[in-house]
């Protein structure tokens, strides 16, 4: 099935240090920057939720439309932020 | 919480939903009034709005209330239609437009965003976004699926100039030239008549009238007929210093004297006039109807057999005629008769028996699959359980399902999507569920672009004033928002957007500030010949 993921890795300060898009289906101009767009935005969701349990994988923390946004937060706080299509699992 | 009629949406609504009265009058009636520079009805509506009216009031139960607030709206029958909404979006594109050349020639520098987060939420929202919901709100009225806006009485206005005058009102009522409403079966054309004679001072004296008037009544009732004067000035020079017409009257020049043959006397002739009118007409004649409906309804709903009865043989009643667009009701039908009651208790502030009432049809509808008037009522009901101050969670569960309902429609339903999704943020506003707010907004945006352009603004300013404020949601939103301002050329509001996102300062990160500054350089080299004009 065609999907793209987009996956970001972010330091403490909001700095993204990796960026990358996994995936079959063609790139659209328009939505190129919207990806990095969608990503950023749900940091405001995660620093809140971050410190509310203890869990290191927070799935699905976010949607916009039909992506949803999850992230992975390690000890040093460092997020592994990727965002997939509805219908994978 | 606050009483609810003193939060924003309750205001609106005190506003909004209040008694109609469709205004007939003569041309010669009009040229008498435009010597002041105004209408007839732009002339009566300021006096409108009673603050504390103090009328008993007895609708369904023994116990008479005190009604404070009262609201007239007044109309010339021509305008009681649905608004064009090509012509609607076109003012709303006139506003937007006006607003950004405004606010850009007036900006230096947009305030950091630490500044913003410190002032209050009426300093940090412009200003233009209320009136922007406003008439968004109002492409909507008259429509045949709510009795709200179906006039509850008419007036008719005659002037003393004119000949025969008993004759004109009558022809003044001629069926033709009503609106539609009247002719297609969706309301009761037997409405409340009053009868008005004006007689303008600078036409001679009064006993001529008088002696009209006394025909009047002999004709059309004692109490059904007035006489108020106007134009008492000698040389219409009489400036109002609180000029109560500007805000009905937004086109005016600004060196315009509106109302200048208007003397205290007349405002005052007016203003009791319009007083009595409510106090001793409409609002009487509203709970008798109420009382009336309301002994209709319990015969023949109320009570265990009768909801039985309703329940099982309910398919193949007259009263409903299957078309296309799902069944019409006729006023005829009993489930008009119970919104009409429904909404006549909300106007007169008995959100009680309001509330009752839209449900008992809510569930008819529903059986019948009249989609478009199920989600009226469950959007009435919502906002019926606000007023109330009861009930939070079913209040947003009946303003989700109307919306939902409005959409599922397609496009008939999407601008009733629109202004119930308006009333709906306002409502969690008001309860301080700012985030969900934003999110309904977001819901809310549509094919039209400009619209959506501001909607997802308003969205963002949300977040900002959310606590703790989410700011990168805030600069997403707006950068969205930007992206939409452009595609519909309105440059300035997008170069607005973008520098306001430039100025968020834990974005140092320069993922979005990088983004924001190619766009920006963008936009300027694409329309430099704009900005320097």
């Amino acid at each position: 099935m065609t999907s793209t993921a987009c996956f970001i890795i972010v330091s403490r300060n909001d700095i993204p240090i990796y960026e990358a898009e996994v995936g079959s289906a063609a790139k659209r101009e328009d939505a190129a920057q919207l990806h990095q767009f969608i990503l950023h935005a749900a940091l405001d969701i995660v620093q809140d939720l971050a410190w509310t349990t203890s869990a290191m994988f927070l799935k699905a923390i976010d949607r916009f439309n039909d992506l949803v946004v999850s992230v992975y937060v390690t000890a040093g706080h460092i997020l592994y932020i990727y965002r997939t299509d509805l219908h994978m699992s | 919480m606050a009483d609810p009629a003193n939060t924003p949406l309750g205001k609106m609504l005190l506003e909004e939903i209040t008694p109609v009265v469709m205004v007939l009058c003569t041309p010669l009636l009009e040229q008498s009034c435009l010597k002041n520079g105004i209408s007839f009805v732009q002339m009566l509506s300021p006096f409108c709005d009673f603050t504390n009216i103090d009328v008993p009031v007895r609708t369904a139960s023994d116990q008479p209330y005190r009604l404070r607030k009262f609201k007239l709206r007044l109309f010339y029958s021509s305008d009681i239609r649905q608004p064009n909404l090509e012509v609607a979006k076109e003012r709303l594109k006139q506003v937007i437009t006006h607003a950004g050349e405004k606010i850009f020639l007036a900006s230096s520098e947009p305030s950091q965003v630490r500044d913003l987060l410190s002032r209050s939420e009426s300093e940090v929202l412009p200003s233009w976004f209320q009136f922007f919901n406003k008439e968004l709100v109002r492409t909507l009225s008259f429509s045949d699926h709510e009795a709200f806006d179906h006039p509850v009485a008419c007036l008719l206005v005659v002037s003393s100039k004119d000949d025969a005058p008993i004759n004109r009102f009558v022809d003044l009522f001629n069926t033709n030239k009503l609106p539609s409403l009247f002719n297609d079966g969706a309301m009761d054309p037997k409405i409340l008549k009053h009868y008005l004679l004006l007689h303008d001072d600078q036409d001679g004296p009064l006993d001529k009238a008088t002696k009209l008037l006394s025909e009047m009544r002999n004709a059309f009732g004692q109490n059904d007929c007035q006489i108020v004067c106007i134009n008492s000035s000698q040389d219409g020079q009489i400036h109002h210093q609180d000029n109560p017409w500007a805000p009905f009257k937004p086109d005016a020049l600004p060196t315009e004297n509106l109302g200048g043959f208007l003397n205290q006397d007349d405002l005052n002739e007016i203003k009791d006039f319009l007083l009595e009118l409510s106090s001793k007409h409409i609002i009487p004649y509203m709970e008798q109807k109420i009382r009336v409906l309301n002994q209709q309804v319990s015969a023949t709903r109320k009570g265990f057999r009768n909801q039985i009865k309703n329940l099982w043989w309910r398919k193949g009643k007259d009263d409903i005629v299957d078309t296309t667009n799902g069944p019409v009701y006729t006023f005829n039908s009993i489930e008009s008769h119970i919104r009409i009651l429904g909404d006549y208790a909300f106007m007169l502030g008995d959100y009680e028996l309001a509330l009752s009432n839209y449900r008992l049809i809510s569930t008819d509808y529903k059986l019948d699959k009249a989609w478009k008037r199920y989600a009226g009522v469950q959007e009435m009901m919502g906002l019926t359980y606000f007023m109330l101050d009861q009930s939070r969670k079913d209040a947003e569960y009946c303003m989700e399902n109307a919306f939902n309902t409005y959409l599922k429609l397609g496009s008939t339903g999407r601008q009733n999507a629109t202004r119930c999704g308006l009333w709906w943020v306002e409502m969690l506003k008001t309860r301080d569920q700012i985030k969900e707010a934003a999110t309904v907004y977001f819901r809310i945006c549509g094919e039209d672009t400009l619209h959506s352009a501001v909607l997802l603004e308003q969205a963002s300013f949300c977040y900002l004033l959310s606590k703790p404020p989410m700011l990168h949601k805030y600069g997403f939103h707006l950068v969205l928002s930007g992206d939409h301002y452009k595609k519909c050329d309105q440059i300035k509001h997008a170069i607005r957007t973008y520098r306001s996102i430039m100025f968020i300062s834990t974005l140092d990160s320069g993922m979005l500030y990088l983004a924001c500054m190619m766009l920006l350089s963008l936009i300027c080299w694409m329309s430099w010949p704009v900005l320097i004009s």
